[in-house]
């Protein structure tokens, strides 16, 4: 079956999550996704790729982070690679949404986020590279599931 | 994809406009119109998200933290003419039990009259 790709290589630079942004709804309209696909879509992989720009590279070296999105008739794979530390999203404390306001942290909810608006979040480090994976499945596909990730 | 806050005070209530996303960089300018109006003493804030299509992390960090400035002072962040996608990520991390939130802008600030 013939699968669309597109990928992208951006810096690390924080600058560059206008370039990620731009490309995902370049991406998103080539597939002609729905307004809400799109939107969680974009949310991710921002959510993601910040995190990654932000808390990658502790010691301010220059690197790339690589992007690329897998179209299959009812989903698409999005595969984000980077050489910065360790860091697995899937094993991170998610933080008490329901907490009174004086509880609540100010931060923390992107890896949430991505959990929620997505139906599958992948880790894997491979070598010195992390190696983040994740599906959503569209909802004009021939099937629509919410497997409630996160 | 840039953003725009616009500020005016109607009454004793400081309005702040979002034109634009609330990406990383649009939260950046709502951090700094907030920043403007807590210099100027302002506690009593409506946020109108109107012409605004998309929030990320960065705003929703933003606006919870106005929030916790202001509620101590007996001051409010009320939002008002959320569109859809926007509001399903506010109610995703349990936002609407912490946000008063209004239809209308108009709503939001007479809010304040009988707060």
């Amino acid at each position: 079956m013939h699968k669309a790709c597109h990928a992208l290589i951006v810096t690390n630079d924080p600058h560059d999550i206008r370039r990620v942004n731009e490309f995902v709804l370049k991406v998103a309209a080539e597939h002609k996704l729905s307004e809400a696909d799109t939107f969680a879509i974009r949310l991710a992989v921002e959510e993601a790729c910040l995190n990654v720009m932000k808390y990658g590279f502790p010691t301010g070296e220059k690197s790339e982070i690589s992007l690329k999105f897998e179209f299959d008739k009812d989903k698409v794979t999005i595969t984000i690679v980077d050489r910065g530390v360790p860091f697995d999203p899937t094993k991170v404390k998610l933080p008490n949404v329901n907490a009174p306001l004086e509880e609540r942290k100010v931060g923390g909810l992107g890896i949430y986020l991505i959990k929620n608006v997505m139906d599958e979040v992948h880790y894997e480090r491979k070598g010195d590279m992390n190696v983040l994976r994740l599906v959503k499945y569209l909802r004009d596909g021939t099937h629509y599931t919410i497997s409630g990730a996160g | 994809m840039g953003s725009l806050v616009k500020s005016y005070k109607v009454d004793d209530v400081y309005v702040l406009e979002v034109h634009g996303e609330l990406d990383s960089e649009g939260a950046s300018k709502l951090e700094s119109a907030f920043e403007d109006a807590f210099t100027l003493g302002q506690k009593n804030i409506v946020v109108d998200l109107k012409d605004t299509s998309y929030i990320g992390s960065s705003g929703l960090r933003v606006l919870i933290s106005a929030l916790k400035e202001v509620k101590p002072k007996g001051g409010d962040v009320r939002l008002c003419n959320i569109q859809s996608e926007v509001y399903k990520v506010i109610s995703m991390v349990g936002y609407t039990k912490l946000f008063k939130i209004y239809k209308t802008e108009d709503e939001a600030i007479k809010s304040f009259g009988n707060a």
